[in-house]
């Protein structure tokens, strides 16, 4: 029966996003399969969370949970309709080689190797404490976290402030297992490294022209050694990952706007531009990094003002879920003090932060040499002269991991350089999927790069 | 001359990145076999990953579920108090661990260096208190009796209405 649930829980999930991604891509042809099943996920996450976290305002237990389903299911036969409406995909017309089936099976096997790792590790010490602790809270209170658990200081190990993308997601499908389960629940994060995989390879051969090319770096994205480490990779049920998958498919549409002015790449943007501050905190930053690139595209191919308004709507989830903790009475963050004499008092801390940020990207044991692969790609997309590509990828990578660093100058716990120690890897994995997508660029064929935007 | 110069170019820099892929290969494929080995995989439980950390830290298997179901029997007013020692890496995952079994009920945590637990018990108000719960830290000789003792390190102690703290 757990198992049964679990599988209808899923499939809501991919019911509720097909809807969404179909709404997204409305007027072209439909995506190919893997594409709408990858987006599916994503956007159905999204979607059910905050369907959850609203409908506990003001229902709960079985009505919540009824109501939650029948919305999903209507999501999904809408998005089936505008399917069967849309014109038929247009084949890409490029011819499967041995090397292509050759990097699809290694990608297939490592997703594979993804969930047999989730499988054995428990979930991490954030994976329990700060996300599934406020799944299961809400699971045993009819689907609903109190009010009172955002003002209980006790329990302010677990964050109540946090934002309850994953949080809600457990919560799903425990209503569907029937209970709260910390060994199925791990299930969610392989898929989401699934996802991102996939659409590495999709997003990477669409804008690379190269089928081998976005395979190669789909299948390259499992040898960073972070990604499946039990100190925060997905393996373990944090966030970070999810986020990152997240911010790249967000980059990875934009990049596709540019090249191909399709409103629905844009939608997609947008829509996952959206989610990034829902999934954690620190999709804050991304989603700035993520809105100035978006806004540079605006500026730079002259589209109409009235896009630029979607940029602040689309953080519309996040100052929701701020007013609703200043509405509850949400005891106030405790991690850091942004301030000018903050600043002033911790200027010393800046160097040592940078020699931390700089020890961290060259760390053999996880990362390998990616981030010495990503410091040519971004020099040899700057020499080809694709100006406005350069732009977008070298701010939405860059600008998020000064900002990052930046954060610690703000840090009060009660030794910075232990915050930095406990923290910095995770928020580099949030961009590792996009550095992939760089390193693809890079590997494009010079002969066949495309014009200059 | 042209078409030379450009597919040698190709050739070099295609020759770079696949040096560069086999010596990110060569440095991240040993890393990952490594994340992929557990040791001991935990049970198939409900509570996988609290049961995990709890053996960890007591030498006890799948004991989530049965602190949950001497919470659940305590009043509900009643809160939780955990006794850990100072300094222990422990400690932190037992105080949490309890607060997560523990829900709705209070949890307070407190850490005490190990000869002065008496004091620390002075200080609670045994009225509030639906138990007791000591991590390493030994109960008062007056307290023992009563409480249950699971695995070398952790001992539970119920507070019916007329126990008091010593």
């Amino acid at each position: 029966m757990i198992l049964l649930g679990l599988l209808a829980g899923l499939s809501t999930f991919f019911a509720a996003g097909y809807g969404v991604t179909m709404l997204l891509w409305r007027g072209t042809a439909r995506p190919a399969v893997l594409e709408g099943a990858c987006l599916s996920w994503i956007l159905g996450t999204g979607a059910v969370s905050l369907l959850l976290w609203c409908g506990g305002i003001i229902a709960s237990g079985l009505i919540l949970k009824v109501s939650v389903m029948l919305m999903s299911v209507a999501m999904g036969l809408t998005g089936w309709k505008m399917r069967r409406e849309a014109p038929p995909r247009i084949p890409s017309g490029s011819s499967w080689r041995p090397l292509d089936w050759v990097l699809a099976a290694l990608i297939v096997l490592e997703v594979s190797l993804v969930f047999f790792g989730s499988m054995q590790h428990t979930l991490g010490w954030d994976g329990v404490f700060n996300w599934e602790i406020k799944a299961h809270y809400a699971f045993l209170n009819r689907g609903v976290l109190p009010t009172s658990y955002f003002q209980n200081y006790l329990i302010g190990f677990s964050h109540p402030r946090y934002p309850m993308f994953i949080p809600m997601t457990e919560l799903w499908l425990y209503l569907w297992m029937g209970e709260a389960n910390q060994f199925w629940i791990k299930i969610i994060f392989p898929i989401y490294y699934a996802a991102g995989a996939f659409l590495l390879a999709l997003l990477g051969t669409r804008l690379t022209g190269r089928r081998w090319v976005g395979y190669t770096a789909a299948g390259l994205l499992f040898f960073v050694p972070f990604v499946t480490s039990p100190l925060g990779g997905v393996v373990v049920g944090y966030a970070d990952f999810p986020l990152g998958v997240v911010y790249f498919v967000s980059i990875a549409y934009l990049l596709c706007f540019v090249r191909e002015q399709q409103a629905h790449s844009f939608r997609l943007y947008l829509a996952c531009l959206a989610l990034l501050p829902w999934v954690k905190n620190d999709g804050t930053i991304l989603w700035l990094s993520g809105a100035l690139c978006g806004a540079a595209v605006i500026y730079w191919k002259k589209l109409p003002r009235l896009y630029l308004l979607w940029l602040p709507a689309s953080l519309g989830i996040w100052l929701s879920w701020r007013l609703y903790l200043s509405i509850i009475g949400a005891l106030a963050a405790t991690d850091f003090h942004l301030s000018l004499s903050t600043l002033s008092a911790n200027s010393d801390r800046i160097v040592p932060i940078i020699c931390a940020l700089g020890l961290e990207l060259v760390r053999l044991s996880d990362w390998s040499i990616f981030w010495v692969l990503v410091v040519p790609a971004l020099i040899l997309l700057l020499r080809r002269g694709s100006g406005l590509e350069f732009a977008i990828l070298f701010t939405a990578l860059v600008l998020p991991i000064a900002m990052y660093s930046s954060t610690y100058v703000f840090s009060i716990w009660p030794s910075y350089t232990a915050h930095v120690a406990t923290s910095l890897s995770r928020l580099l994995l949030q961009l590792v999927p996009l550095g992939w997508l760089i390193i693809a660029l890079a590997l494009r064929p010079e002969i066949s790069a495309p014009k200059r935007l | 001359m042209t078409g030379k110069a450009i597919s040698l170019s190709v050739v070099l820099q295609s020759s770079i990145w696949a040096a560069a892929g086999c010596v990110y290969l060569a440095l991240g494929a040993p890393k990952i076999v490594s994340a992929f080995k557990v040791p001991a995989p935990a049970p198939l439980t409900a509570y996988h990953s609290t049961d995990a950390y709890l053996l960890g830290c007591t030498g006890v298997k799948a004991v989530s579920a049965g602190l949950i179901y001497f919470f659940k029997a305590l009043p509900s007013n009643k809160s939780v108090v955990v006794f850990i020692p100072e300094d222990d890496v422990c400690g932190d995952v037992i105080g949490m661990t309890m607060s997560y079994l523990a829900w709705p009920r209070e949890v307070r945590t407190i850490a005490v260096g190990l000869p002065n637990i008496a004091p620390a018990l002075q200080k609670i108000d045994p009225a509030s208190l639906g138990a007791v719960i000591f991590y390493v830290v030994k109960p008062p000789p007056s307290w023992q009796g009563r409480d249950v003792r699971l695995g070398p390190n952790l001992t539970v102690v119920p507070l019916s209405p007329e126990n008091k703290a010593d």
